[in-house]
């Protein structure tokens, strides 16, 4: 029993009687339980305690099951090489937390061999070299914690690239090992991000643990975490990094080794090489690619190619040191802001490829220019851009992050935080000013009283029901708006609505003087708390009334309601008055009796196309008119130019003006101009059939008039009809252009006038 | 340097006036209130002096509707301390009334202003303007239509609007008690989360006054609104008749 | 006490105000309920001839070199005394620059009853009532004069300057006052409003072209039919934004607010951003080719011609009216 056994068996006993008891064993008991001398147990117990958590009272041993996690059962071999990826893990490391040094020396005495001893010893006397990091040590061990039971943790962590520690509430998912580098990164879903990031486990200065759980989802894939290691931020798409090596020796150094399981080699002329491999973030790479020194020449991404050239031209190609400043500079605070944005960390991924500022319609006229904006915060320079009026010049129309490569929240998030930052120093345009002190004030931005807002309604059959008096439920809510309600042309449109719901006997109903501006324009001019003071005015108003879904007259509306009101707890469903009309174009078809011969081309509203992927249902409800022909102008769908209404701009025309002499509209008019063939006197009506007649017995043998005849801009924004019409007059050759609505144009379809 | 901005509110006239059933008074029901313009201009000339040298700058209102709001967005503005006048203002008070209870506020709170800055006049002024009356109940000089102020030591330099653009640069010891035309810029805008912040840290002090005393003001025994315009009268025919017409009208006007 | 009307005669600079003389004919007609006198009172230093043509029963002159030109403490403690001694039934003052900033400090002083914004007065049961037009023209105040001494601002309309002019001076009787001392306002210097372009705001006639003048070369019209009229052209945004007209002749919400006593609209369709700009003008004729223009919804005439028909019309007539 005893004497046969191998060391290796009995140690195993003994752990075995220890676990099962729950009084204890004293040394005689073990000694004759195993048939060995109390000696022999002695040291046993000392190299058993050096693995397991024994535990010792009075003179009695147990091991509590509870302190340790498992018992892994492993031969020789596999004990070796459990030894030797440790080996290979603590060897670089600047810090070995005492958890690792540990089990590296269980696993080192787990083998068993005579030089084990050594070289636990050995193990011992590294830390002893090392100081003392305690905060580090219980870094780790609050992480592991958090991991194991599941606990939300809130860490404080230095980005690489970033100027200071950040703090963030994170849920541990897994721990990897980082692969060029020596480190072990911890992949968690990131409260504050919303969306999974990627530690590196080094660079998290603390952790503390919080009072919340969590649990992880099921649908979270192992290998998609393991995906993310590559980088500490999450890509849609692989970057392709090409570095050159001239040097022959070099070259071979390069050769022997797998750096990148995707890595490519190829040779070159001169017997140097170029490597290559796709990987999810370049960053990562930085120390590796500098460890060679001049000896690599980065030939792609560019943007990397222009950061280590920087950083050797910094630094004389010596050593990276970040400067890290001693109080955050108001570019750190505004960056910091801006990374709080959904995707704000994307603004770290700039490439300046200034696509942006291209595409921008006033880009030209900025002093910053989004690039060149981005690349001022970078540059600690925040500061310049708030001297500047720039920002006053966007329209929020979302060309750029259209066509932004690193899909970068340009409008929404950089420009309109940019703006906030602006009117909180009280620089804003007196235009703009009144019509946000109007919208406090009045809740409109006209500065209408807000009892009026329900006038249009008068003298309309059949009447109008209004919420408040109608007392009952309705299938849609109609949420009118500002200028439908108020202004005379756009309330022209109002009416034209109100037809086309009641020809199709929809039950809807308004909420009159309880609607108040939607705010997303006053919201994308900067004034995000005034924003939200007048949604909650609206949520009070919605809360109230029975009804299954939202229609809009106004795209901005509409993009409020659907994608900004969710964030304020306010989530109702919504749809733009041409999504509701289009899904009912079966109903409606038949009603459009009336031929409209005309030319007709479609001007896409930026908060339906661009910002929010809504390009077909318009054109279906004009196609659906007898008589007309759709044509699209030069700039259609996404690429359509912004008629200069948004973001503020309905309320930033003069000021832009100065700057500008001219007018977004007015290039949007021209184009619809040249996409219909307008010319000639200005109209404000379609022509009657009498003209009609007149003019086709002026042109006898030839193509019937009508549609060339007849040119139409047809829109689906307030804002559009009245800056369309404005343009139109100081176009030269626009005089024949007619600028309509949707909703007006159906209803003259139908036969009302 | 203490200065010290009285303000009130008047009639909001974008929403339609209505008489009471009397018919000698605004029926204030659902009357809504806003802060009287050129007040507004004075507490952003406090403010501007704030900036240029050292001043506290104090805003006091009467207890109405939006009275904390108005309070409020003054202190996201720069002033320093805000006091609400607490006592039953239901009714509307005139200017006799208000400048009496400010003066008294004045003094029992020991505010002691080098400067008192006011709005020049409001739209509903019926017995004269606050600034001269609260001058008076201070002992302190007073000049109005002010649309530039400069401060010198014990001294102010102000500039006086006249009708045709003339201006009068006048100086005045102090402490003294100044009507605001205009303010040297356009009263500046507070981003709404800068008054809502200011809000929750608070700070409004609050000093109650006794009954309010009117007399001064006139007794008004019929209010009335003027008749309102209609659509305009048509002048038929072509060019030369309409041109004739014209002429007639234009001679009753007494420009030709 | 007596029953007279005391009129403060506001003057600038050596020239006597119009408000003056709409005061002085307001004086007439409450001097007629209560029996008294009108009796103008000018302050002033070496300043007698500017009563030569005040339409009084008499004059009262104080003269003291503090009171040359108008200074609030001076005013002030001069008209105190004044009035004190003399306790007229009402005292006018303008309710100006001048007499707003010593009427409510009289008031609080001598403890005397005060009206504003008084328009015109009429004739009560017993007493005369005062008519106040307040918040912005949109409300009327009516009530019984309050009993002496009453001060009252007058506001110009109610009377015509002309009706306060007399061909004959009246008599002047001059009052000595204790010396005024320790003022603490005094005046520096007056400084001239900047040559330059005209001031729209402050005309009272402007002839205003919007988009219907169609062309640059036709504004010569309207600065033709202006001229002759004695008007100032002025315009809505678009033209001011081709650059045919300076932006300081812009009315409208981005431009200038104007309440002229006549304002000619030709061409414009008055949409709300202009509207706002000159909707409180006294008067204003529009001429306008589209029936349903907005603009004939704050016009008080209006005719359906265009314009460029209209102005060569109008502005041949015009000549010949003012005698060519």
């Amino acid at each position: 029993m005893g004497r046969g056994m191998s060391r290796v068996a009995r140690l195993q006993r003994i752990e075995e009687l220890l676990l099962s008891t729950s009084e204890g064993y004293t040394v005689k008991e073990l000694a004759d339980r195993l048939g060995v001398h109390r000696t022999t147990v002695w040291r046993d117990l000392t190299e058993l305690s050096l693995e397991a958590p024994v535990q010792q009272f009075d003179s009695r041993y147990l091991i509590d099951p509870k302190d340790y996690l498992s018992s892994v059962r492993l031969s020789a071999g596999e004990s070796l090489m459990l030894y030797l990826a440790m080996r290979r893990m603590v060897r670089r490391r600047s810090h070995v937390p005492p958890m690792m040094r540990l089990a590296l020396e269980k696993v080192a005495l787990a083998l068993r061999h005579p030089d084990a001893v050594q070289l636990a010893e050995s193990i011992k006397a590294m830390q002893d070299g090392q100081p003392a990091d305690p905060e580090r040590a219980q870094t780790w061990e609050t992480l592991v914690r958090a991991w194991m039971d599941r606990i939300t943790v809130r860490i404080t962590y230095q980005e690489l690239l970033g100027p200071r520690p950040y703090d963030y509430e994170v849920q541990p998912y897994l721990f990897e090992p980082a692969v060029l580098s020596e480190g072990v990164y911890l992949i968690a879903h990131s409260l504050t991000h919303n969306a999974m990031r990627t530690f590196k486990v080094e660079r998290i200065e603390k952790a503390m643990l919080t009072s919340l759980r969590f649990e992880r989802p099921q649908d979270v894939d192992a290998d998609e975490l393991l995906r993310q290691v590559w980088g500490p931020w999450y890509r849609d798409e692989l970057v392709e990094v090409r570095l050159r090596f001239d040097d022959p020796v070099v070259a071979r150094r390069v050769r022997e080794t797998v750096w990148l399981p995707s890595q490519q080699i190829q040779e070159l002329p001169g017997g140097g090489v170029e490597w290559s491999a796709q990987v999810i973030d370049v960053v990562e790479l930085v120390p590796w690619i500098r460890g060679w020194g001049p000896d690599c020449e980065v030939m792609a991404p560019l943007g990397l190619r222009e950061h280590i050239s920087e950083m050797e031209r910094r630094i004389g190609g010596v050593m990276m040191v970040t400067k890290v400043p001693e109080s955050p500079t108001v570019s750190d605070t505004f960056l910091k802001s801006l990374r709080e944005f959904v995707d704000g960390d994307r603004f770290l991924t700039c490439l300046h490829c200034a696509s942006c500022s291209g595409v921008c319609p006033f880009g030209y006229l900025m002093e910053f220019p989004p690039r060149r904006m981005i690349a001022a915060i970078r540059a600690d320079m925040f500061e310049e851009v708030l001297k500047t009026d720039s920002a006053w010049m966007c329209v929020a129309c979302y060309a750029c992050t259209e066509v932004c490569p690193q899909k970068i929240p340009i409008a929404a998030g950089l420009m309109t935080r940019v703006k906030e930052e602006l009117l909180l120093t009280g620089n804003v345009p007196a235009e703009l000013q009144d019509a946000l002190e109007n919208s406090g004030r009045y809740d409109n931005p006209l500065g209408e009283s807000p009892r009026k807002r329900a006038d249009w309604t008068k003298g309309i059959e059949p009447e109008i029901p209004i919420m408040a008096k109608a007392k009952r439920p309705v299938d849609v809510l109609w949420f009118v708006g500002d200028y439908p309600s108020y202004h005379p042309r756009v309330q022209l449109v109002t009416k034209a609505l109100a037809k086309v719901f009641h020809a199709l006997g929809v039950d809807f109903g308004i909420l009159g003087p309880e609607e108040v501006t939607d705010g997303d324009s006053q919201r994308m001019a900067g004034e995000h708390g005034l924003f939200e003071m007048l949604a909650e005015k609206n949520a009070r108003a919605f809360a109230k009334y029975d009804f299954n879904e939202i229609v809009t007259t106004d795209p901005h509306a509409f993009n409020s309601l659907k994608n900004e009101y969710p964030a304020l707890g306010i989530s109702y469903p919504v749809r733009h008055y041409t999504q509701y009309l289009a899904e009912r174009l079966d109903e409606l078809q038949p009603l459009l009796t009336e031929e409209l011969s005309a030319t007709i081309t479609f001007h896409d509203p930026c908060y339906l196309g661009r910002v929010n992927g809504i390009y077909e249902e318009p054109r279906a409800l004009l196609k659906a008119i007898p008589g007309v022909e759709l044509v699209e102008m030069s700039h259609s769908h996404e690429s359509s130019l912004c008629c200069g209404g948004g973001g503020g701009g309905m309320w930033l025309d003069g000021f832009q003006w100065e700057k500008a002499h001219v007018r977004l509209s007015e290039w949007r008019v021209r184009e619809a101009v040249s996409a219909s063939g307008a010319d000639g006197e200005f109209r404000t009506a379609l022509p009657t059939k009498r003209e009609i007649e007149k003019a086709r017995k002026k042109k006898p043998g030839q193509e019937p008039v009508g549609r060339r005849d007849v040119q139409i801009l047809a829109v689906a924004c307030p804002y559009e009809a009245p800056r369309f019409e404005d343009a139109a007059k100081m176009v030269e050759g626009a005089g024949r252009l007619i600028v309509k609505d949707i909703a007006e144009l159906l209803a003259e379809a139908m036969g009302e006038e | 340097m203490n200065i010290v901005v009285p303000v009130k509110v008047v009639p909001d006239l974008v929403d339609e006036l209505e008489i009471t059933g009397d018919g000698n008074a605004l029926d204030m029901t659902f009357m809504r209130m806003a802060l009287n313009e050129s007040d507004d201009h004075a507490i952003e000339q406090a403010i501007l002096l704030k900036e240029r040298g050292e001043a506290t700058v104090t805003v006091m209102i009467p207890d109405v509707e939006d009275a904390e709001r108005i309070l409020y967005t003054a202190v996201a503005k720069g002033a320093d301390q805000p006091i609400k006048l607490t006592g039953d203002f239901e009714d509307a008070v005139n200017n006799h009334a208000l400048a009496r209870v400010f003066a008294r506020a004045v003094k029992e709170k020991e505010l002691k202003p080098d400067l008192v800055l006011t709005g020049v006049q409001a739209h509903d002024d019926l017995d004269g303007s606050l600034g001269p009356l609260l001058a008076e109940y201070l002992e302190m000089p007073y000049v109005g239509y002010v649309s530039g102020v400069t401060l010198t030591d014990g001294k102010a330099t102000v500039r006086k609007e006249y009708p045709g653009g003339l201006i009068a640069e006048m100086e005045v010891t102090l402490p003294a008690v100044l009507g605001i035309q205009a303010a040297e810029q356009p009263p500046r805008y507070v981003a709404i989360s800068k008054t809502s912040q200011a809000m929750k840290i608070g700070g409004i002090v609050e000093h109650a006054v006794e009954e309010l005393d009117p007399s001064g003001g006139p007794t008004v025994s019929r209010m009335s609104q003027p008749e309102v315009g209609e659509r305009a009268e048509m002048i038929d025919g072509d060019e030369d008749k309409v041109a004739t017409r014209l002429i007639e009208i234009f001679k009753e006007l007494g420009v030709v | 006490m007596s029953q007279d009307i005391f009129v403060v005669i506001e003057h600038l600079q050596g020239r006597v105000m119009d408000i003056s003389y709409v005061m002085l004919a307001a004086a007439r007609k409450v001097a007629d309920e209560t029996g008294g006198d009108v009796v103008a009172v000018l302050l002033g230093h070496e300043a007698q001839k500017m009563a030569s043509d005040l339409a009084a029963d008499s004059v009262l002159y104080v003269e003291h070199p503090a009171l040359s030109e108008f200074t609030s403490d001076a005013y002030q403690g001069a008209l105190a005394e004044l009035i004190k001694e003399k306790a007229p039934r009402v005292v006018l003052l303008g309710h100006t620059s001048v007499g707003m900033d010593v009427a409510s400090g009289l008031s609080a002083r001598l403890e005397l009853p005060l009206v504003s914004q008084c328009q015109s007065f009429r004739a009560g049961d017993g007493a005369p009532k005062f008519v106040s037009q307040i918040c912005g023209g949109k409300l009327m105040a009516e009530g019984d004069l309050p009993e002496a001494t009453a001060l009252v601002t007058v506001v110009p309309g109610g009377f015509k300057p002309e009706e306060g002019q007399s061909a004959t001076p009246p008599q002047v009787a001059q009052e000595l006052l204790p010396s005024l001392e320790q003022l603490r306002v005094t005046l520096k210097e007056y400084i001239e409003p900047e040559a330059g372009d005209v001031d729209i705001s402050k005309e009272s006639l402007l002839i205003a072209v919007g988009r219907g003048i169609q062309r640059e070369d036709n504004l010569e019209l309207a600065e033709e039919l202006a001229e002759a009229l004695g008007g100032v052209v002025c315009a809505s945004r678009p033209v001011v934004d081709q650059g045919w007209l300076p932006t300081t002749r812009m009315v409208g919400k981005s431009g200038k607010a104007v309440k002229p006593t006549v304002y000619l609209a030709l061409g414009i369709s008055g949409a709300p951003e202009h509207a706002e700009g000159m909707a409180e003008s006294e008067t204003i004729i529009a001429i306008n080719t589209d029936p349903a223009a907005p603009i004939f919804d704050v016009a008080k005439y209006g005719a359906e011609v265009d314009v460029l028909d209209l102005i060569p019309a109008l502005t041949e007539r015009v000549r010949q009216a003012k005698g060519g």
